[in-house]
């Protein structure tokens, strides 16, 4: 036994050495596998986090799970479950720029239904303001606070509308499209009050 | 025309009033026209005074939509009963 016991201690000393330094072999390249992917969502930019931020956020709770694993000195399970997350967060920018380009499309196609129709409806609406202004007697339904009121909100109309078409010239077609919307509700609403109808 | 004291239905701006001038125009929006642009189809018995008063309150305003139909009419007393007329 006395032969033996230092020769067990050398050798459960070597083991333990060698399992620190497999451990610490793991730890840096989990490091760097975590790193990886927050940097491959860092490079997917602010389009992603506009665009598509369930897939986002689907690669984000990835990296909070690789995070508490590596907290928990789980370096292989962080290495096993690394690459498939770092697909997906590669993956994000052309997912954001297929979104982005599918919603420009879209706000294209709405702004130009909308760049046609609104400005017909305020027309119309103004042409109706500008013979009712001349009346010495509403008709009824119509007082000349409600009338007040069309005036005002159609001026109002008029200024989101330019708004809307500036947006769209700086190239800024979510904006437009938006502000177009709501000028289209406002108008909507004139129409009603006017009892116009479309055509 | 018709005499301004003869009261035309107050019918402007009611749902009904509405109706009746957005399914004159059966037709649909003709090519370049506004597709807002409000339609009126002449009646029996309808003047331009009448049909001004019921839309604006007005009859003395039938000269807008005599001036807004100057393609089909010459004559604001020679209104045709089908004629679709442009009410501004």
């Amino acid at each position: 036994m006395k032969t033996i016991q230092p020769y067990t201690r050398f050798i459960a000393l070597v083991l333990a050495a060698f399992a620190i330094a497999g451990c610490a072999n793991k730890m840096a390249p989990a490091q760097k596998a975590i790193a990886d992917i927050e940097a491959a969502v860092a490079a997917a930019g602010e389009d992603a986090t506009k665009y598509i931020p369930e897939q986002v956020q689907a690669v984000n709770d990835q990296v909070a799970n690789l995070k508490a694993m590596f907290d928990k000195k789980d370096y292989k399970g962080v290495l096993a479950a690394a690459p498939a997350a770092l697909t997906q967060a590669q993956g994000l920018t052309s997912a954001a720029a297929a979104k982005k380009t599918e919603m420009m499309d879209a706000y294209a196609g709405e702004w130009s239904t909308l760049s046609s129709s609104v400005p017909e409806a305020v027309a119309a609406i103004q042409s109706r303001v500008d013979v009712l202004s001349k009346s010495k007697k509403l008709p009824a339904g119509m007082d000349a606070a409600t009338l007040d009121s069309v005036k005002t909100s159609l001026a109002e109309a008029n200024t989101m509308w330019s708004q809307a078409t500036e947006a769209q010239a700086a190239g800024d077609l979510e904006q437009a499209v938006t502000l177009a919307q709501q000028v289209k509700t406002r108008t909507d609403e004139l129409l009603t009050t006017l009892g116009m109808t479309a055509g | 025309m018709e005499d301004k004291k003869s009261p035309p239905t107050p019918s402007w701006g009611s749902p009904a009033a509405a109706d009746k001038t957005a399914k004159s125009d059966s037709g649909g929006t003709p090519p370049g026209e506004n597709r807002y642009t409000q339609w009126y189809e002449v009646q029996s018995g309808d003047t331009l005074w009448k049909i001004a008063k019921e839309h604006y309150g007005d009859g003395s305003l039938y000269t807008e939509i005599f001036k807004a139909n100057q393609d089909v009419l010459t004559d604001p007393d020679k209104i045709k009963v089908g004629q679709k007329l442009r009410i501004p």
